[in-house]
């Protein structure tokens, strides 16, 4: 409706339905143009809306890694009910 | 190479178990600031013009409406300065924020309400162990509709917590019964299925969608609801306007930051760990308000209390199990 954009979280998610597992750095990257400007744009609030999606199915995680600041970076893949729950949302 | 996917995947198990650990952990402090906020809303209550017997449902209706719309605006603060003002306008018209405004109005016009009306109709004594099984109807919903796990030891110890609840709000029944008796037990098996759905609702929303924003459409829709159409129903701005000049109105000013804080915390918790959980843990406020009630006011500690306060710490400890089991909430795939 008024042709908003969609909810953060949801974007995020979206994001993913192209099946390649992303982290969270790469996630920001995708969507800075689009919400780079609004202070919820963080590392913080993109891996804590990731972790939620997992936990509720949504996502699943894949390869990780350790950045150089010693921070695990997990990439996370859409999972079939995420994939349904998404199409059902849009 | 060995080594260091070992020290991976024993981060990744941290990681999530310190996720699962903040869920239980941010679901227990909404009980406890739940519990605060209801002692402070009691004083608030105690004063005029909620006091004034001839306005035994205009008033808490009243003080419930002037309570979310405040904590709409507390919420909206907090949103703005954590850069998610824009999310609440763009959330609201998507689909699942849909699922949360019908949260809202199961949980506060139906909830609430009808658990007033019901307290009117029929006592506490009635309603009050009908309305503290809200967390069992949500558990039940959520295994049906959100395929939430719950294993037989969280029942158990969701049902210590209901149980402790019960045993501290305790009422004994008064003789006699009003006329429209069971009418008000059929209100308040309404509010709390009323109550059981909007953790729900709000919950399959927040699959998709910010809890702190959720939280700030719920608390919208229902003030607006109270405001222009169950108060006007009622008559209930005459009670509004005198309100918001007197101290008690400032009373619930205090009481609804506190319980957007709790309610903040409820609703990240339900994303994380699960509508039955979050639950459970949520209903032990009334603990922490008895607690409160001992520090801030001369409400003696009963028998009552220490039995019902040993029962509700049983169940959270069930509860809470083995937070690495929370890592995955539903059987999905």
């Amino acid at each position: 409706m008024f042709n908003m954009k969609p909810p953060f979280r949801m974007m995020i998610a979206s994001n993913l339905t192209d099946g390649h597992p992303r982290n969270s750095l790469e996630l920001m990257d995708e969507l800075r143009p689009l919400y780079g400007t609004e202070r919820q744009f963080t590392r913080e609030v993109v891996e804590s809306h990731l972790q939620s999606l997992k936990a509720v199915g949504i996502v699943r995680d894949d390869e990780a890694e350790v950045d150089a600041d010693g921070r695990l970076l997990v990439r996370y893949a859409i999972t079939d009910f995420g994939r349904d729950k998404l199409r059902s949302s849009l | 190479m060995m080594t260091t996917s070992a020290t991976i995947a024993q981060l990744k198990e941290r990681h999530d178990l310190a996720f699962a650990k903040k869920g239980l952990a941010w679901a227990l402090g909404s009980g406890m600031i739940w519990g605060l906020e209801g002692v402070v809303l009691g004083m608030a209550l105690a004063l005029a013009p909620f006091a004034d017997s001839p306005l035994w449902l205009l008033a808490p209706l009243t003080a419930s409406c002037m309570h979310d719309c405040t904590a709409a605006l507390w919420t909206l603060a907090y949103n703005w300065r954590t850069g998610r003002l824009r999310e609440v306008g763009r959330s609201i018209f998507s689909k699942p924020g849909r699922f949360v405004c019908l949260g809202a109005l199961c949980g506060g016009p139906i909830g609430m309400g009808g658990y007033l009306v019901a307290l009117k109709l029929a006592g506490p004594a009635y309603v009050m162990p009908i309305t503290s099984l809200y967390p069992a109807v949500a558990s039940v919903l959520a295994m049906i509709f959100l395929k939430e796990r719950i294993s037989r030891r969280a029942w158990l110890g969701l049902g210590l917590c209901i149980a402790g609840a019960f045993i501290i709000g305790y009422t004994p029944p008064e003789s006699g019964v009003s006329d429209h008796f069971y009418l008000g037990l059929g209100i308040a098996l309404l509010a709390t299925i009323g109550w059981g759905s909007e953790g729900v609702l709000a919950t399959y929303g927040m699959d998709l969608i910010d809890p702190t924003v959720a939280l700030n459409i719920y608390q919208i829709v229902s003030g607006v609801f109270y405001l222009f159409v169950m108060l006007p129903l009622l008559g209930g701005w005459i009670v509004l306007s005198s309100a918001l000049t007197s101290t008690s109105g400032l009373i619930l000013v205090g009481a609804a930051f506190l319980g957007s804080c709790s309610y903040l915390l409820w609703y990240r918790a339900m994303n994380m760990t699960g509508v039955s959980r979050a639950m459970a843990m949520n209903i032990t406020y009334a603990l922490w308000g008895i607690l409160f009630s001992a520090l801030l006011t001369d409400v003696e500690i009963t028998r009552n209390l220490i039995a019902g306060a040993v029962v509700i710490t049983i169940g959270m400890v069930l509860v809470v199990g083995n937070p690495k089991e929370i890592a995955n909430l539903r059987n999905v795939a």
